[in-house]
């Protein structure tokens, strides 16, 4: 609670037409994420469906707290933010400044804390944290996306690095150094070898 | 393409096969009274997801969401309403797991395990061509992930951790890269 006010002059995200602007980037990212999604149109009807998904109310409820953190009010921000937690299993804490655009396809278990620009994508599990237990550290030592940046799912980006453009991170990985633009981060997670399996009683529980 | 109906008396057979499943399981760990079954919470998320296969099947695709929707916010399980898995499912604990594709009978999910689309190749992890395929009797350990369009047999054991990205027959050992054991010169 003692955490000092900080200004996010990156997107605006003061005014609370912010909200509203960054949302609706937010419906047409999740509209235009696949072709099933792009076949059903862009029509009231479906926007108000991908509103209603918890991909959408989660990011809602996070760009409200935010907001809220912006202009100072910080004890109701934070609530907003564990009301967050308790409901869509996402901890993103209210300082933590996502840019419009951004895509959640399964917000539970997502932490996100640190600052990012237009575009991200949190697949599942995906972990951005400083390198302290608290979430509630200043911004300077938490990790910092750049636009259009993917995380896949169980990876983790780690402490006050900088993460460039453009960046995809694959599925189960440590990044924990600075990623320049347009890099696909691969992991060894990914390798995997075959054999057949010794005679006897399947592994099975 | 509408997928073929499935029957109330099927969906009510499958659950009866993950309730049984699910209580041999915690029989062999802890016991377990019958009555307090019904609320753990892997049964929960295993329940509400058969009503909204249920309700998908049957071409009731809002009432399939919502229940999707209840499932996602009670016990923080994200198992697509398309999704065919077979009986016997036992999903350990359901909060973080996101589960999309096709499965045989006995699938075994431990924490935080997924199945769905891959990341980097496209964006979509919707339905269609791009998901896994499982066969019976499959385990998938904890972090683990079956990611994309690939074929997994019978019997396969997922180990934890990696991701997999190609087709596995049946009965085979998966081994993902192994952890170094470093001795430490401070600890005597």
């Amino acid at each position: 609670m003692s955490a000092p006010r900080r200004r996010c002059i990156a997107f605006g995200h003061r005014a609370l037409a912010s909200i509203q602007r960054d949302v609706s980037e937010d419906i047409l990212r999740y509209l235009n994420k696949s072709p099933e999604n792009q076949a059903a149109g862009d029509t009231l009807k479906t926007r108000l469906g991908a509103f209603l998904t918890p991909q959408l109310q989660c990011l809602l409820l996070h760009r409200i707290a935010h907001c809220l953190f912006v202009k100072g009010w910080t004890r109701l921000a934070v609530f907003i933010s564990r009301l967050n937690l308790l409901v869509h299993k996402v901890s993103i804490p209210p300082h933590s400044c996502i840019g419009p655009g951004c895509l959640l396809p399964h917000p539970a278990g997502v932490t996100f804390c640190g600052a990012a620009g237009r575009g991200l994508t949190l697949y599942s599990l995906a972990v951005c944290c400083p390198l302290e237990a608290s979430l509630d550290g200043p911004l300077e030592t938490a990790p910092r996306l750049g636009d259009r940046v993917t995380v896949g799912a169980h990876a983790v980006v780690l402490g006050p690095i900088t993460v460039g453009d453009d960046v995809r991170i694959a599925f189960s990985l440590r990044v924990d150094r600075d990623a320049p633009p347009g890099v696909l981060v691969v992991s060894r997670a990914l390798r995997v070898t075959m054999r057949s399996r010794p005679a006897g009683p399947p592994a099975c529980s | 393409m509408t997928p073929a109906r499935l029957s109330w008396s099927e969906t009510f057979a499958r659950l009866r096969a993950d309730r049984r499943r699910l209580a041999a399981l915690l029989d062999s760990q802890q016991g377990c009274q019958p009555g307090t079954l019904l609320f753990h919470p892997s049964f929960v998320c295993v329940f509400l997801y058969r009503i909204s296969h249920q309700f998908f099947r049957a071409g009731h695709r809002y009432l399939a969401r919502v229940v999707w929707h209840l499932n996602s916010l009670l016990t923080g399980a994200d198992i697509a309403a398309p999704a065919d898995l077979g009986e016997g499912l036992v999903i350990m604990s359901p909060p973080g797991t996101a589960i999309m594709g096709t499965a045989g009978r006995n699938l075994t999910v431990m924490p935080c395990a997924g199945l769905g689309g891959e990341v980097g190749r496209r964006e979509d992890i919707g339905a269609g061509p791009g998901l896994p395929v499982l066969g019976d009797d499959v385990i998938l350990e904890p972090h683990c992930g079956v990611l994309g369009p690939v074929k997994v047999g019978h019997r396969v054991r997922v180990p934890a951790g990696i991701g997999l990205t190609q087709d596995v027959p049946d009965d085979m050992l998966v081994e993902g890269p192994r952890p170094r054991f470093l001795h430490r010169r401070d600890v005597p």
